[in-house]
């Protein structure tokens, strides 16, 4: 076939009957494996670097990168102090204010204040007149030169919160696209090799797991622990190592299963487990890792749409500074309040879709026959 | 191909579907270019409302209650749309009364008549179906005690055939028949269970007999015991009377309830003004205006002293007491408006949408409005605002049951430490007001302004020093003592190896707290009450658990197993939850909601005369004791409450926008409101 | 084959025993139960009257005892009574809101799956360019869209700044007052004539494939096609049945516009990339190849050869999607107020309505096992190159 001229598609270089051979878990067999994996780091990343969108993606996770390292630097070098910049405990004592003018009718809710808002904001005087003025302190406040995003109706820093949110996802995100990996590969792996009740045992569960419904499943589950950031990463990764990803790495590992040099391995009295872990999961590992991305874009969406609906409990996250803006009724007012919603929302959408973006960046790399001519 | 061609003709299709309705689209656009014009038409009569004080005491109302009395002459005879932000669960008024005791039920169910009511806005208990303008007293009646009703004639059900003694009396016949139902039953209509020896010295055991008719217009309630001001007639004279003509022969069918509660209720006869129509499940709900109501033009005079005036068909009857102070309410009743539809919002930002543009007049919710959404609702300048007090408290409860809880030493010094007033106007941006008394100031008539916060009023730095000798008095210890340092403005050196009275250290104590996502406000307190026990030495951390989470722990499980937790209430009028929440009789541990474990004999003796209380005053009197007690003893520090904000369309005019717990409490006046 | 099946249909009973059993305890060892979330927050409800609804709702029994109780129910078709909307059953509340959700999301899914299709072929056909790249970066920006707040974006600008939708909610109640039908037999008119239109179309383009002649399957094709659309307007328009229902199923899709149009653009980038991957690697085969040696137009290579063979992942992954359409709405339904399966799943899991929640739940497991049957079926029957037999 002319895909051919590309890159072997299998088997790679490291599953030579040769490595196979070798095989047994030895020191040698790491440094071999080691190098042929630098060397396929190499290749793979000049392939990855002529699709333009996954690039586009690394630069979105870079920059997210960047951001979630800022508070710690901001922190150590004095330029942020605690009692005023902490995504959580962080108050701004003295917020700025704006003028507003009493009126007999709004015009401009943003500067004029009425008989309704004196109702309203138990600060306001009631004591008022037409024509006079008040001073009234803003919680939230817009961005100015203290608070670059502005503050939250809690007197906290947006651009704090949205940094310590960047450092919430990627952990969120690593965390359930390890265990995707780890269990989707394994799962796939032993279903592929020993099948029979083994597989339909595992494919029946994967079944299971995909059936229920994934947000109802987790607001079950967090009803029933308090949820911190990592366990809902570990329940996300099992849901998506366990279900889909399983499924499709089992019929990799069944393709691989078949090529010679498992054979070779099994005649030369290699073990189910030493076949699992060094011929069948190596080999499948490249798949996975693109699902690892597409885990990590679904968890970052789930995590916030769960936050969003206020039922699980984190410190900060970019779904919780959404929520909070919509439990204080500010969701809907984004040409006055943006900066409570855009910066969340955005980032939301951008770190998830650049996860995105490189998945399918490396899809070229796993399956070559999407490859450019 | 084939997939993709028929996915192309299934667009169309829908396509198509949308097209050929487009000419029956006009019908809602027109609607909906109807209801502009109707916002904009009463305009000029809306811009002298800015000026009118909160009162609303309008002449030109006060001087056309005679044409009133003729409902055909009505001429503005509209519908008052109102948002409701979760489906009804049932159209059954019992079922509602139990299982189903939502708010949203409520809201759209007519309501029963009873004998007497709570008259708005200031909670006057008035005659509804009864005559005698205040409630007649219980009298020894043998071995038992009975009060005898005289009620009104004239007051008839919605299909026209009057109320008598007879619909009262079947409809405890039908409670006793169901063994008392649930939900509301049991402490609006309490049974009397003398014949069962195990459960004699039980509170359940005690409630009503028997109610018989002596005539169409009399009837009897006996009672098992001598009934305060509680029961009688505080849940058994406001207890719903249901038509026997329409519930009798579902209730003779079966001896199972929940064959009535089944049973359909629309349409079903009530004494309101209005009957329920129509009910698309998920989507809206309609009552529709009768044309004769019972109580239809007649004027109703309130007065902040919580006296009302009452003149219906010629005569005037004066309820409450003698009329005093200002008039706070003068309405005539309605309905002026032909029917209530009512619109089920899922989500409150898409009903806020709709508010401002007038798709609906006003949104139901017990909750109001978020604060936030100030800038919005002043941007609109079609909406009127109404900002009341709510009846409700969000407090802090320590498990008094364990150390260190149970010592009061510890209990002051640490609420010595809550600053409320610097959380509610600083960190919550004026979005709260602190409260410290176990009935909010919003309930006038029972609130105790005496009561004070301890260390209220001090500075951080007061507040430390006072703390420290509230511990010391009290016998408590440090290794380190905590103190102010003015020069950072924080608690340096902070408290360290802080022991009891006795030596004892303090084992890590959890504060759970709703987390951010339930509950921003009261998550936020609870890290700034972390840190102010951190600063005097107490080991508290602060947990976000769910709702669920805490309910579960504090009032089912083990009452040991939790430290001190942050919730909310939402009160009734009548303040008995005072002594409900403390006596040790209702430990919960016992399935009761003294959670705190508080157990004080001084506090029960007064509980005990409570419920043997006859009049307001006395009740009143006990209900001011019982609070000061508790603000000594803290139990609960109560921390904050919101404040209800509603906003309205203004071409809607309520006789009174200012009322406990706001318009929503009142379901919106319906009967009342006029539309124009 | 038909040993296949049966040992496939075993499976699935007793993976449908573990799945109700399982959701059945977790729900069960939620913290609390529905009776004290209920009243905890009522002071005014003595505890004797918490006692009497536990009673009631057979919550007062030992856990294993109300497990058997319920699967003895439940397989006689009694799936018991909602604890929220007391004493209503089950069956009917979810005989309220399958089929509002059942029209609003197939239609949303067929929506997107069609434009995701032509979306993918198209960039497919055009990889490399400039057009390629903002499609795909445009396609998955929306595809990762916040949707909460991006449905209320979508509200606010077509709803309060054109004023061209309405702004929630399934209907207009003004318009429905009095209206002579319930709501859901307009749903399920809407549903069948739609669903009946859609077979014919789908079958008029089938023997247009099926026909040899360009002509003749020209004019099937278009004059099948406008046969059926008449025959769908005579029914809206011309039949009393048709008139008498016309202005609420008019008004339902006028509601179902919105909905349908987020759903779409969040969705349309996922089924767009995988008709694009389906589709290049469906260009290397030989037969394409062939194809285009023998000189065809690339459209037709692409329409009639390319299109056709890329088409198998797309359909599986179709019908995996109808077996989910009915939970895949509970932000959707929220933000449109559109109340269906997902609110009943969110509500009556918080407020832990165990039968209710596991009613839902049982009602998506039983699509999700017949969508990955079917799925099984077709595969066996379409492509020759698995073998049933040896696939678990």
């Amino acid at each position: 076939m002319v895909e051919m001229t590309n890159l072997p598609e299998d088997p790679r270089p490291e599953d030579s009957p040769v490595s196979a051979a070798i095989g047994g878990g030895g020191e040698s067999w790491w440094k071999i494996r080691l190098a042929l994996m630098r060397r396929s780091f190499r290749d793979n990343w000049k392939i990855f670097r002529r699709n333009k969108v996954g690039v586009f993606g690394l630069v979105i996770i870079a920059f997210w990168g960047i951001m979630a390292v800022m508070p710690t630097v901001f922190f150590a070098t004095g330029f942020w102090t605690p009692a005023v910049y902490d995504p959580v405990t962080g108050l701004e004592l003295d917020p700025p204010t704006r003028t507003m003018t009493m009126v007999e009718r709004i015009t401009d809710p943003n500067t004029e204040i009425d008989r309704r808002a004196v109702l309203l904001d138990g600060r306001i005087p009631d004591t008022l007149q037409i024509g006079d003025t008040f001073e009234l302190p803003l919680q939230p406040a817009p961005p100015d030169g203290r608070h670059w995003l502005g503050t939250d109706p809690l007197g906290r820093d947006i651009l704090s919160q949205l940094m310590h949110g960047a450092r919430a996802s990627f952990f969120l995100g690593i965390v359930a696209a390890v265990v995707t990996v780890v269990i989707g590969t394994t799962i796939g792996s032993v279903a592929a090799y020993f099948g029979g009740m083994v597989d339909s045992f595992l494919m029946r569960l994967a079944d299971l797991l995909i059936m229920i419904p994934g947000v109802a499943l987790l607001i079950v589950i967090g009803a029933v622990f308090t949820y911190q950031l990592w366990h809902l990463a570990v329940v996300i990764g099992v849901l998506s190592g366990f279900g889909g990803t399983a499924i499709v790495l089992k019929s990799q590992a069944l393709a691989v299963k078949v090529k010679p040099f498992i054979d070779a391995a099994r005649v030369a009295g290699g073990s189910a487990r030493h076949i699992i872990f060094y011929h069948l999961i190596p080999n499948v590992m490249p798949l996975s890792v693109l699902y690892m991305m597409f885990t990590v874009t679904g968890a970052i969406q789930s995590e916030a749409v769960l936050s969003f609906l206020g039922i699980f409990n984190t410190d900060t996250s970019w779904g919780l500074m959404m929520n909070l803006a919509r439990t204080q009724g500010y969701l809907l007012q984004v040409a006055d309040f943006w900066w409570l919603t855009v910066p969340a929302g955005l980032a939301v959408t951008l770190l998830s879709g650049a996860f995105f973006l490189v998945g399918r960046g490396m899809d070229e790399i796993v399956n070559p026959r999407l490859r450019r001519r | 191909m084939g997939l993709r061609t028929k996915l192309l003709c299934l667009l169309a299709v829908f396509a198509l579907v949308a097209a050929a309705c487009a000419e029956d689209e006009e019908t809602p656009e027109t609607t909906a270019a109807s209801a502009t014009e109707t916002t904009a038409a009463p305009a000029p009569a809306t811009t002298a409302a800015p000026d009118e004080p909160e009162e609303m005491d309008e002449p030109e109302e006060m001087d056309e209650p005679e044409e009133m009395d003729e409902p055909e002459e009505m001429p503005m005879a509209a519908t008052y749309r109102l948002g409701i932000f979760s489906a009804p669960t049932t159209d059954n008024p019992w079922a509602a009364l139990d299982t189903e005791s939502e708010i949203w039920n409520q809201y759209v169910i007519p309501g029963q008549i009873s004998l007497y009511a709570y008259q708005g806005p200031t909670y006057t208990v008035v005659p509804s179906l009864a005559s005698d303008p205040s409630p007649p007293q219980v009298e020894a009646d043998g071995d038992a005690y009975s009060v005898t009703v005289n009620l009104r004639s004239g007051v008839t059900w919605s299909d026209g055939s009057p109320i008598t003694a007879n619909d009262a009396v079947f409809t405890f016949n039908t409670i006793e028949k169901y063994n008392g139902l649930g939900g509301n039953f049991p402490s609006i209509w309490p049974l009397a269970r003398d014949d069962d020896p195990a459960t004699e010295d039980d509170e359940s055991s005690q409630g009503v007999s028997s109610v018989e008719a002596l005539d169409d217009l009399t009837v009897k309630i006996t009672f098992n015991f001598e009934p305060g001001l509680a029961i009688w007639p505080l849940s058994v004279g406001l207890a719903s009377i249901f038509q026997e003509a329409f519930w009798g022969p579902i209730v003779d069918a079966s001896d199972d309830f929940e064959t009535l509660y089944a049973a359909s209720g629309l349409g079903a006869p009530n004494a309101s003004g209005f009957d329920s129509a129509e009910w698309e499940p998920g989507a809206f709900w309609r009552n529709v205006a009768l044309d004769s109501y019972w109580d239809s033009g007649s004027r109703y005079t309130v007065y902040s002293s919580g006296a009302v005036e009452y003149t219906s068909g010629g005569t005037t009857e004066n309820w409450g007491g003698d009329p005093g102070g200002d008039v706070v309410a003068d309405y005539t009743e309605g309905p002026f408006i032909s029917e209530s539809l009512y619109s089920i919002y899922t989500d409150q930002n898409a009903a806020v949408l709709a508010l401002t543009e007038g798709e609906v007049d006003f949104l139901l919710n017990p909750l109001g409005l978020q604060a936030g959404l100030r800038n919005e609702i002043l941007a609109a300048p079609n909406l009127e605002v109404a900002v009341n007090d709510q009846n409700g408290m969000r407090y802090l409860a320590y498990n008094t049951r364990k150390f260190p809880m149970n010592d009061l030493g510890f209990r002051r010094a640490l609420a010595c430490m809550i600053d409320k007033d610097f959380v509610a106007n600083t960190v919550l941006g004026g979005t709260a007001y602190s409260i410290n008394s176990m009935v909010p100031p919003g309930n006038a008539y029972w609130y105790n302004p005496d009561i004070t916060a301890p260390c209220a009023g001090q500075s951080t730095q007061e507040r430390v020093a006072s703390a420290v000798q509230i511990f010391k008095d009290a016998g408590w210890t440090w290794d380190v003592e905590p103190a102010w340092d003015e020069g950072n403005r924080d608690v340096i050196p902070k408290g360290e190896g802080l022991r009891g009275p006795g030596g004892e250290t303090i084992p890590d104590l959890t504060l759970l707290a709703p987390g951010p996502g339930y509950d921003p406000m009261r998550a936020t307190y609870s890290l700034f009450i972390e840190e102010w026990a951190t600063d005097l030495g107490i080991p508290l951390s602060a947990e976000p658990t769910g709702f669920s989470v805490i309910v579960d722990k504090v009032f089912v499980g083990d009452p040991l197993l939790w430290d001190i937790y942050i919730l909310g209430w939402g009160l009734t009028p009548f303040p008995d939850h005072v002594f409900d929440f403390f006596r040790s009789s209702n430990d919960s541990a016992l399935g009761g909601f003294n959670t705190p474990g508080y157990s004080n004999p001084a506090f029960d003796a007064l509980a005990d005369e409570f419920d043997r209380a006859k009049t307001l005053a006395e009740a009143r009197d006990l209900i001011h004791q019982a609070d000061a007690i508790l603000a000594e003893d803290l139990p609960y520090v109560t921390l904050f409450n919101t404040p209800l904000i509603e906003a309205y369309s203004n071409h809607l005019t309520f006789p009174f926008t200012t009322i406990l717990d706001g318009l929503q409490s009142a379901g919106a006046l319906t009967a009342v409101v006029t539309i124009g | 084959m038909i040993r296949y099946l049966t040992r496939r249909l075993v499976q699935m009973v007793l993976l449908f025993l573990v799945f109700l059993t399982v959701t059945w305890f977790l729900l069960y060892i939620l913290p609390g139960d529905s009776v004290a979330l209920k009243y905890a927050g009522n002071p005014n409800i003595p505890p004797e009257a918490r006692e009497v609804a536990l009673e009631r709702l057979g919550l007062d029994k030992p856990v294993l005892i109300q497990f058997r109780d319920y699967m003895f129910n439940f397989f006689q078709g009694d799936l018991g009574v909602s604890f929220n909307q007391y004493p209503r059953p089950v069956v009917d509340i979810i005989g309220e809101r399958l089929p509002r959700t059942l029209v609003l999301f197939l239609t949303a899914l067929v929506t997107y799956y069609w434009a995701g299709f032509v979306a993918g072929k198209f960039l497919a056909w055009r990889r490399g360019n400039r057009g390629e790249m903002a499609v795909t970066i445009g396609g998955v920006g929306l595809y990762s869209m916040f949707l909460p707040f991006f449905a209320f974006m979508l509200i606010w600008f077509f709803s309060v700044q054109l004023g061209w939708l309405p702004i929630s909610k399934f209907l207009d109640p003004e318009q429905w007052r009095d209206a002579p039908f319930a709501a859901n037999e307009v749903f399920m008119r809407l549903f069948w004539v739609t669903l009946l239109t859609a077979i014919a179309m789908f079958m008029a383009s089938l023997a247009a494939h099926r026909t040899r002649g360009r002509m003749l399957e020209r004019i099937l094709r278009w004059g099948g096609g406008a046969l059926v659309i008449a025959a769908f307007l005579f029914y809206w328009f011309g039949t009393e049945a048709g008139q008498g229902m016309r202005i609420y199923a008019g008004d339902i899709a006028f509601h179902m516009i919105l909905p349908v149009l987020t759903l779409t653009l969040i969705n349309f980038a996922g089924v767009m990339l995988l008709t694009r991957s389906s589709m290049l690697e469906t260009l290397r085969e030989d037969f394409i190849l062939t194809a285009r040696a023998k000189g065809l137009p690339e459209g037709m290579i692409r329409d009639r050869h390319a299109a056709r063979t890329a088409l198998l992942p797309v359909a599986t992954s179709l019908v995996l999607a109808v077996a989910t359409v009915i939970d895949g709405g509970v932000i959707t339904e929220a933000v449109f107020s559109w109340p269906g399966m997902g609110e009943i799943l969110i509500s009556s899991v918080l407020s832990e309505d165990i039968p209710l929640a596991v009613g839902a739940f049982a009602f998506i497991g039983v699509l999700a096992l017949i969508g990955h049957f079917v799925v099984d079926v077709l595969y066996g029957l379409l492509d020759p190159r698995i073998r049933v037999t040896e696939h678990g």
